[in-house]
């Protein structure tokens, strides 16, 4: 039997026209890893029945899909991460200048994820991004995100056997879930008996794959897996780094984008790191054995910072607990071939508060303010943070 | 098997190469993307003629 190696997968990604249709990806992105599992919660059924024996089978809970994608921050792939978690409030630009996303922090779109493994594909529908984070590791900026998934289709088994000539639909058993076909759409391709079958149809009934009449013959239970796609790149962009990111604190957040502005103005940072929490709620519902939506709660986020120490100003900052706009802005490769407009991505953070602002002594290092910032709401601006977005992808892809 | 890039973006297939937006290229036989579209081979008309 073969066997493949992981670094022959990628992931693909489309956002979907709503939480529950999905779509087959069309964006290929490159991945560092990936740890999104299936978790049907099975549990040994602790029933009565006459056993010296703690169980004679399993049951399934409710079912969860969660888990982390990871890939380096370029200028494109970030758009999608952006998009799973903020909503996308605009787009402007053109292809020449380069196109400006601006992503609040309102609904994400739901995306289809193909994740390749090996010969077959996992596709996730009613992706949501639950939380990001964003850091930088050996100067190349990586994100994190953590995502919530309403089903996927990567494998079944079926429930009619095809006995050869002219066979138009297949049948799916629906041990895993009532609805085996959810997440596949017309235009997929799934393995059946060695033979790969272009769908033409899902049927609302929620087991049937329509296709065009094939010869094929396989036995009720064999498997059926989606057919992994063939990646295709656009130019791929080079991550952000450390090295074109400078960061603005000010009193406001006027006083942070203007010392965000350039390197003079700019705080020195030894890391910087940040993660934003949609703090997504897997919604139970009839009719669902998993989550029927992802829901937002409450959204919110930390921004941890090390510096050298200077002077005890931020330790002031923090006992005396005063507000601090941030600013974060990364320069990336030139867009317009001018060198007047480069990729970029800002984090605007309209207020935050140390929650901890440590000056731990070591012997032989310099000391450092080791601070971890809560990011609130600002009153006065009337919003908590803005991420902006240049890049080279077109406002539709978003 | 003859597929055409049908987005507006040049794509480069790992082990095919880049591919330019509307091109069509033969692709290996298992080849499977959502940006391609398969182009159908056009059947040659017969032409037949009565010479008498």
């Amino acid at each position: 039997m073969p066997n493949y190696l992981a670094d022959n997968s990628f992931i693909a990604v489309k956002p979907q026209v709503d939480s529950t249709t999905a779509i087959i990806p069309t964006s290929f992105i490159p991945l560092l890893s990936e740890s999104i599992r299936v978790n049907p919660n099975f549990q040994a059924n602790r029933a009565m029945k006459g056993l010296s024996w703690k169980s004679d089978e399993l049951l399934k809970g409710s079912r969860k899909i969660e888990g982390d994608i990871e890939i380096w921050a370029d200028p494109d792939a970030i758009g999608h991460l952006f998009n799973m978690m903020y909503a996308k409030t605009s787009t402007t630009g053109d292809a020449a200048s380069g196109y400006t996303h601006i992503f609040d922090p309102g609904e994400g779109d739901s995306y289809s994820i193909d994740i390749v493994r090996g010969i077959y594909a996992q596709r996730l529908w009613g992706v949501r991004g639950d939380n990001i984070k964003i850091s930088f590791e050996d100067n190349k900026m990586k994100a994190t995100i953590s995502v919530k998934a309403l089903g996927q289709f990567s494998s079944a088994s079926l429930a009619v056997a095809l006995t050869g000539a002219a066979m138009t639909a297949i049948v799916l058993n629906t041990d895993y879930d009532l609805r085996p076909t959810d997440g596949l759409v017309a235009g997929d391709i799934v393995n059946v008996g060695g033979v790969d079958i272009t769908l033409t149809s899902v049927n609302a009934d929620g087991k049937t794959l329509g296709f065009a009449s094939i010869t094929v013959t396989a036995s009720a239970n064999d498997p059926v897996s989606l057919k992994a796609q063939t990646p295709s790149f656009t130019a791929l962009q080079e991550p952000f780094y450390f090295g074109g990111t400078l960061v603005g604190i000010g009193a406001d957040s006027s006083a942070a984008d203007t010392a965000a502005a350039s390197r003079s103005t700019a705080s020195p940072c030894y890391e910087v790191g940040m993660e934003l929490m949609n703090n997504l709620l897997d919604q139970p519902a009839s009719g669902y054995t998993g989550a029927g939506a992802l829901l937002n709660q409450v959204k919110s986020g930390t921004l941890d910072i090390t510096r050298l120490f200077t002077d005890p100003t931020q330790f002031q900052k923090w006992v005396e607990n005063v507000k601090q706009a941030v600013t974060i802005i990364t320069t990336g490769r030139f867009i317009k071939t001018d060198l007047t407009t480069s990729e970029m991505l800002t984090v605007k953070i309209n207020k935050t508060k140390l929650i901890t602002n440590e000056e731990p002594l070591e012997v032989g290092q310099y000391i450092m303010d080791k601070q971890s910032f809560e990011m609130l709401y600002d009153s006065s601006d009337a919003d908590s943070i803005t991420v902006t977005l240049v890049n080279r992808t077109i406002g539709t892809d978003y | 098997m003859k597929y055409k890039n049908i987005t507006n973006k040049d794509l480069h297939i790992p082990n095919v190469g880049i591919v330019k937006a509307g091109e069509e290229k033969e692709m290996p036989k298992g080849f499977n993307n959502a940006n391609f579209k398969l182009v159908k081979a056009e059947k040659k008309e017969e032409v037949i003629t009565n010479n008498k």
